[in-house]
């Protein structure tokens, strides 16, 4: 049940159909365990297609990212994009098509079935400078890797990422057709983030001064997230100007609470801005209590079923008046 | 502290609180002068980086205050308004910002009282807290004398 | 040059002993690396090969105020920013400090910068030479090496017990003054354990690029249609570009109310989509792809026929933080494939 294969035969087919434009995929990388996004227009480029833990790209990003290359919509004409997406990147699509960012029909989404991807930065450390290409399978609950003439094998909790040892939807919604795969089933109790609420409000704010006293305001997590795709972002928009160009805590703070705000009931916990960021900043932890909170208050949870209207064009007649006077 | 005179900004919708503040005032209604109004139509005007933006630029609380729930001039305002800024309280806490700091009140064209009363208590409490520590500097040179 | 030697041991006492300046080293400790100033030089803990925490930043701050204003009765106060106080850079790797050379005549050629310039003579940078290359470096391919001393004013080379220590410049001889008596004369032995040192260094370097004649390549490979293949991963994000030792790109900001304020240098950078956006929407560098092209060339290219040197240290901070892996040493190789160069 080889992952690649099934996918480098699905990607055969699909891209020698007239209705489908291109393919996103990932291929290998330029060295060690670089893996990279690609796009694909011909079935004779189906075998540059790899799936394994390394995988770890939310590659949905792609469809609302303005300008992407040969995805624009003069070089390609007419036709859709296929994308593979594992379990947390399908929760993108149902998001993305409910709030009609794209349409549901301009899309083709191959689901692969993710048993779990590595923890980059660990990783990293634990096999560093890799540069030859570099290989990582995941079989039930130990990662193979192959890295510079030898294999080792490490058991799956210590390297894996933590959002997969949460994750809801290891089996992808919303798929045209999917590469089957183990299929584990957990549950996600938002312990991180209960944690965080147990420190005293004086501990949270130093938390989250050290933290974001360290952000550089590269945008990385802004425009890796393919849920940010204002054409106009209200955080480096300069008329009006609402967060300055300056670069410290004040700043830093707003750029970081609205952006986190204008993913609530959006964020589908991909973990791609944490991943990212040059900084190493624990973004997750403030999308994930977000996500925890609007579970509790509004019994809502982004992206599990495509049919469901987005969080803040509803409401309950019966919503928490919490603190209200 | 006992000094401390914190500046409240608050945000009310144009038919209900702003009309019940107004009546506070020819009603007499004694209340302290801490609070700064910005009128807007409805309290789902309130885009949440408007909060945090008033809290950067000086402000050491935000107010918000519209129609009460099944009175919205705009029939759902106030519900999508509430959905919001419950959800951004709790968030801002989460960030280190004390809750207080940021309240939301029902108050109708006819509850002036009930305005000076909510006036009364968001400025004690904000009071309590001290100024607001995340703010922007504004000034980079020292007044000459 | 002159060269001294300094037991390893006696590093915090060397510190100490530049005196009277604000120190700026790489400290370890938090969830990352960065380049800051030491206040406590006992306590601190320094992270000396592997940061890639960005050191431009020590001559080129991501926020710079340029003059602070207000208004006073008939007119508006205006009060130039102070001049930089004494400053001593350690632990800077020999790339790093190589981008200082490329960043000198930028600021200070055609037009004299005093923001840079005085932040720049204000600076001693005493470097440490780099002992353990990672996959990320390259910079033998842009003429650097761990051990260069280009940009340095001082250079220490770990050799065991203690470090082998060239005075490269007269400021760099000024600012040891004060550690004279910490220093010892360097043996024969010593210099043959240097050499050791740098060879073994260099020899862990194991990614290259090709870069000869690459500055008349590009512009011969400009109009290729591979260029969209190759820049379409990218996110337009800006992290090659700030954490990018010689990328330098800035944006002039005013900031306060109405009365009161500062003009402001922050960071820009050539990625972002508005970067060239005109004032009539207009948008000449469109295309995420025409992005990176233009950033490869500004490097590659521009920056050799004008000024005669490549505009990169081979850090490889770009390609290792790169969240698409967008690699410059497969992009250009790729080109030069393309053109049969």
């Amino acid at each position: 049940m080889d992952a690649t294969k099934s996918l480098r035969a699905i990607a055969r087919e699909v891209l020698g159909r007239d209705d489908i434009a291109c393919l996103i995929g990932y291929e290998q990388g330029s060295y060690g365990f670089r893996v990279q996004p690609c796009v694909l227009t011909d079935p004779d480029q189906a075998d540059r297609l790899i799936f394994s833990p390394l995988c770890v790209h939310n590659l949905t990003n792609y469809l609302t990212l303005e300008q992407i290359g040969p995805l624009s919509k003069t070089d390609i004409g007419t036709g859709k994009i296929a994308v593979v997406v594992k379990g947390c990147d399908s929760r993108t699509i149902a998001v993305l098509c409910a709030e009609n960012g794209i349409k549901r029909e301009d899309v083709y989404v191959i689901g692969v079935h993710s048993p779990g991807v590595v923890d980059l930065k660990k990783l990293e450390k634990r096999f560093p400078n890799a540069v030859a290409p570099a290989e990582v399978s995941l079989e039930g609950d130990t990662f193979t890797i192959t890295c510079e003439g030898s294999t080792t094998t490490v058991p799956r909790s210590e390297l894996v990422n933590a959002k997969c040892l949460r994750c809801k939807t290891n089996v992808p919604v919303g798929c045209d057709v999917m590469v089957e795969g183990p299929v584990h089933s957990m549950s996600d109790e938002f312990a991180d983030v209960a944690e965080l609420e147990g420190r005293s409000l004086a501990e949270r704010s130093g938390f989250w001064h050290e933290h974001l006293s360290r952000c550089i305001r590269c945008y990385a997590c802004r425009n890796t997230c393919p849920l940010c795709y204002c054409s106009e972002c209200i955080l480096d928009k300069l008329r009006p100007q609402f967060v300055r160009r300056s670069v410290d805590y004040p700043e830093n703070f707003l750029f970081h609470a609205a952006r986190a705000f204008h993913l609530a009931g959006r964020c589908v916990e991909c973990g791609e801005c944490e991943r990212v960021c040059p900084q190493d900043i624990p973004l997750m932890a403030l999308n994930r209590k977000l996500a925890k909170d609007v579970k509790e208050l509004f019994d809502f949870e982004a992206g599990i079923d495509p049919a469901q209207k987005a969080l803040f064009v509803s409401f309950r007649p019966e919503d928490p008046d919490e603190g209200i006077l | 502290m006992s000094s401390f005179e914190p500046k409240i900004v608050a945000f009310l919708c144009n038919w209900c609180t702003y009309a019940g503040a107004d009546l506070a005032g020819t009603s007499r209604y004694q209340y302290p002068p801490n609070v700064r109004v910005i009128r807007v139509m409805c309290s789902s005007r309130i885009n949440p980086a408007f909060i945090i933006n008033a809290l950067l630029e000086g402000a050491d609380g935000v107010l918000v205050s519209g129609c009460h729930p099944g009175e919205c001039h705009y029939t759902s305002g106030n519900y999508m308004a509430r959905r919001r800024l419950v959800l951004l309280r709790r968030m801002i806490e989460y960030m280190g910002i004390h809750p207080d700091r940021f309240r939301m009140s029902w108050v109708s064209a006819s509850e002036g009282a009930k305005w000076a009363d909510v006036v009364k208590e968001v400025t004690e409490a904000v009071k309590v807290l001290g100024p607001n520590e995340i703010k922007r500097e504004q000034a980079w040179m020292q007044p000459s004398l | 040059m002159e060269t001294q030697l300094l037991k390893k041991e006696r590093l915090k006492d060397f510190l100490k002993a530049l005196g009277g300046v604000r120190l700026i080293a790489p400290v370890a400790g938090g969830a990352k690396t960065q380049f800051c100033e030491v206040a406590d030089i006992d306590a601190a803990e320094f992270d000396l090969d592997d940061y890639t925490a960005t050191t431009k930043k020590v001559m080129f701050p991501q926020n710079e105020t340029m003059f602070a204003f207000r208004s006073i009765d008939g007119g508006v106060a205006v009060e130039e920013t102070a001049v930089p106080a004494k400053t001593v850079v350690f632990g800077i790797r020999p790339c790093d400090a190589r981008s200082f050379v490329t960043l000198d005549p930028l600021f200070t050629k055609d037009f004299d910068d005093p923001y840079y310039r005085q932040r720049r003579e204000a600076t001693v940078l005493i470097g440490h030479a780099c002992q353990e290359p990672t996959n990320r470096c390259f910079c033998p391919s842009v003429g650097g090496s761990p051990s260069s001393t280009e940009g340095l004013d001082v250079l220490l080379t770990d050799i065991g017990e203690s470090y082998f220590v060239q005075i490269v410049t007269e400021r760099g001889k000024e600012a040891l003054g004060g550690a004279g008596s910490l220093l010892s004369p360097a043996t024969e032995a010593d210099q043959q354990q240097k050499q050791a040192a740098d060879a073994q260094s260099a020899a862990k370097i194991r990614r290259s690029v090709n870069l000869k004649k690459m500055h008349e390549i590009l512009p011969k490979a400009f109009a290729l249609p591979e260029w969209k293949e190759l820049g379409s991963k990218c996110i337009g994000c800006g992290i090659c570009t700030y954490n990018c030792p010689t990328c330098h790109c800035f944006d002039i900001q005013d900031e306060g109310t109405p009365y009161q304020g500062r003009r402001l240098r922050v960071w820009d950078a050539c990625m972002f989509p508005e970067f060239t956006v005109h004032a009539s929407g207009e948008n000449p560098r469109h295309d995420r792809s025409e992005r990176l092209r233009n950033r490869m060339m500004h490097k590659f290219s521009y920056f050799p026929r004008n000024l005669g040197f490549i505009s990169c240290v081979g850090c490889g901070r770009c390609i290792e933080l790169c969240p698409v892996n967008e690699d410059l040493i497969q992009i250009l190789t790729t080109v030069r494939d393309l053109c049969n160069e």
